[in-house]
């Protein structure tokens, strides 16, 4: 049995559509996506880098 | 009245003539009358019967007295003493009944023979603490024999610093490692020299006594056990509200990890303790006003205090936001503010922290084509709620059925779908439903890349929901739509934190 003709519930296909009509649509989402997020995400990185030095400094005792 | 004082295992029970200052004679040389008063604290008023357990061998304490006290000229008892708390009096003839004891049993105590704390390894019941009563916590159990009697200790793990081996730095890594040994079988145990010399690779000068440690030693210290920890600074997540939608940004990242059900590492100025439970106020949710642009409201603005392990005090003290204005044995003695970071020791298999989900979150939600606005008219006709939480995809599915998830159709698909070993859900509601029930969630691969736009795996909505077919089968993303022709509400997911009653 491929994957494609697995279904993750009895008579999926009369329930189901693609949620995008096509691949380029798909896509497009994609890419759109990647790009709202990605400063927010470059932000993240530098903020865990430069959490990890201040933890250098930080003594408890 | 004192039962069998001078046997083995002599039973207190406190009256009128009996009160917690015999205990420290009862259980002397090795409990002293500090450590009488934080019991009394910690439990007076609750307990009303100690069975002290004399010649206990504590294998914590075991490890410390072969490894560190042996090598001194003047050595304490190699042996301690082990004391037992019930919530009624009890005789002697109960102990053989472990049944009828267990309904009673709040834990035990060891008590070590070490100036100038002598509080070990202990683990009683929350339900000991009234101030804690409805928080969250996370908790783990253990089994114990009181002289072949059978029974079972439910709690957090609590230990004091005997300033020699252990300050509060290793004191708090014994209380979280101990946690997770006793909760998972994965995790070994690790007794208090060996919590020393996790960091012995990483340290300059000697080990013993301990002079304190660095926080990223911490997390050095949990990644030598097998976590992949992560470090946070509030230096560094303090951005404006109207900016990140959350009062405080640092506190909303602590309380996502605490909701996870991750008991986690919270640094002050020179001091650490351990964080596992919060306290909310839902009666709050019907004032929450979303912050700056943001359409939605979050569930950690109703956090009003962190429950936690501080060496320090007692266990199951509240973190509150406010600093307290006296010293109370409830309370820890600083407030969520002073927090300056915390360490997460985050799973091998969790790749994509928190903050990086709620990026996402933030960005599906608010689409133009996958939005809330545009696919579910019930979330758009009120301001929504997000409650944020990792959780793991057996537990999720081991409540599909008892929750229902508000259709047939969507409980189905969802226990037909491969989950991930982790998931991050956001949980969608509204005001006038939390925290009991929700409308929708948005599940994501807690394995994926944050930079990967599709890791996500199900978006719910009352009236549709959305599954990644590809990712369940391993193929690439193909997102299928599913029409809810009829749909409820359902049960909030509970499982990673336990309420107190």
């Amino acid at each position: 049995m491929t994957n494609k003709k697995l279904e993750l519930i009895p008579d999926e296909k009369s329930m189901a559509q693609p949620l995008f009509e096509t691949e380029q649509a798909h896509q497009a989402f994609l890419t759109t996506l990647q790009e709202e997020v990605k400063a927010e995400l470059d932000q993240q990185r530098e903020a865990r880098r430069q959490s990890e030095e201040r933890a250098k400094q930080h003594l408890i005792f | 009245m004192i039962n069998g004082a001078n046997g083995l295992l002599p039973i207190l029970s406190f009256d009128a003539q009996t009160v917690w200052a015999d205990l420290a004679t009862v259980a002397a040389p090795h409990l002293d009358s500090q450590g009488a008063s934080r019991l009394e604290e910690a439990l007076g008023g609750i307990a009303h019967s100690v069975a002290v357990e004399r010649h206990y061998i504590d294998r914590d304490y075991r490890d410390t007295f072969s490894q560190f006290h042996s090598k001194r000229f003047k050595t304490p008892d190699a042996r301690c003493i082990r004391l037992h708390f019930f919530r009624k009096k009890i005789d002697r003839n109960d102990l053989s009944n472990s049944k009828a004891l267990q309904q009673h049993y709040l834990g035990y105590s060891v008590i070590r023979p070490t100036r100038p704390n002598c509080i070990g390894r202990t683990l009683i019941s929350p339900e000991s603490r009234p101030t804690i009563k409805n928080a969250s916590i996370r908790t783990c159990q253990e089994n114990v024999s009181i002289q072949g009697t059978e029974l079972t200790a439910n709690g957090f793990p609590f230990i004091s610093q005997d300033a020699d081996v252990t300050v509060c730095a290793q004191a708090s890594l014994w209380m979280l490692t101990r946690y997770f040994s006793d909760r998972y079988p994965l995790y070994p145990e690790f007794y208090p020299v060996q919590i020393g010399n996790l960091t012995r690779d990483y340290s300059v000068g000697r080990l013993f006594p301990s002079s304190g440690l660095y926080v990223w030693q911490l997390a050095e210290a949990l990644k030598q056990i097998g976590f992949e920890p992560l470090l946070y600074s509030r230096d560094q997540y303090s951005q404006k509200p109207e900016k990140c939608f959350h009062t405080d940004y640092f506190d909303h990242l602590l309380y996502t990890y605490i909701e996870s059900g991750i008991p986690v590492l919270a640094a002050f100025h020179n001091h650490v303790v351990v964080l596992f439970g919060h306290r909310s106020d839902y009666s709050l949710v019907g004032s929450l006003v979303p912050l700056g642009n943001c359409p939605f409201t979050f569930s950690s603005e109703l956090s009003t205090a962190y429950v936690g392990n501080d060496d320090n005090g007692t266990p199951y003290q509240l973190l509150n936001r406010c600093l307290p204005k006296k010293k109370s044995s409830e309370l820890i003695p600083y407030s969520i503010e002073q927090i300056e970071q915390f360490v997460v020791p985050l799973p091998e298999k969790v790749f994509l922290q928190a903050e990086s989900f709620e990026t996402l979150v933030k960005a599906i939600l608010q689409r133009a084509d996958v939005g809330y606005q545009q696919l579910s008219k019930a979330i758009a006709s009120e301001i929504p709620i997000l409650r944020l939480f990792l959780t793991n995809g057996r537990s999720f599915k081991k409540q599909l059925k008892e929750r229902g998830m508000g259709s047939t159709l969507v409980e189905e698909i969802y226990r037909n779908l491969p989950l991930p070993h982790f998931i991050w859900i956001c949980e969608i509601s509204h005001p006038a439903l939390y925290p009991d029930s929700v409308l929708g969630e948005i599940i994501w691969d807690a394995t994926r890349n944050a930079y990967e736009p599709d890791g996500w795996i199900a978006l719910h909505y009352p009236e549709v929901l959305v599954v990644d077919r590809g990712s369940a089968l391993n193929m690439p993303q193909d997102l299928q739509r599913f029409p809810i022709k009829n749909w409820d509400s359902y049960p909030i997911y509970r499982s990673n934190l336990q309420e107190v009653k």
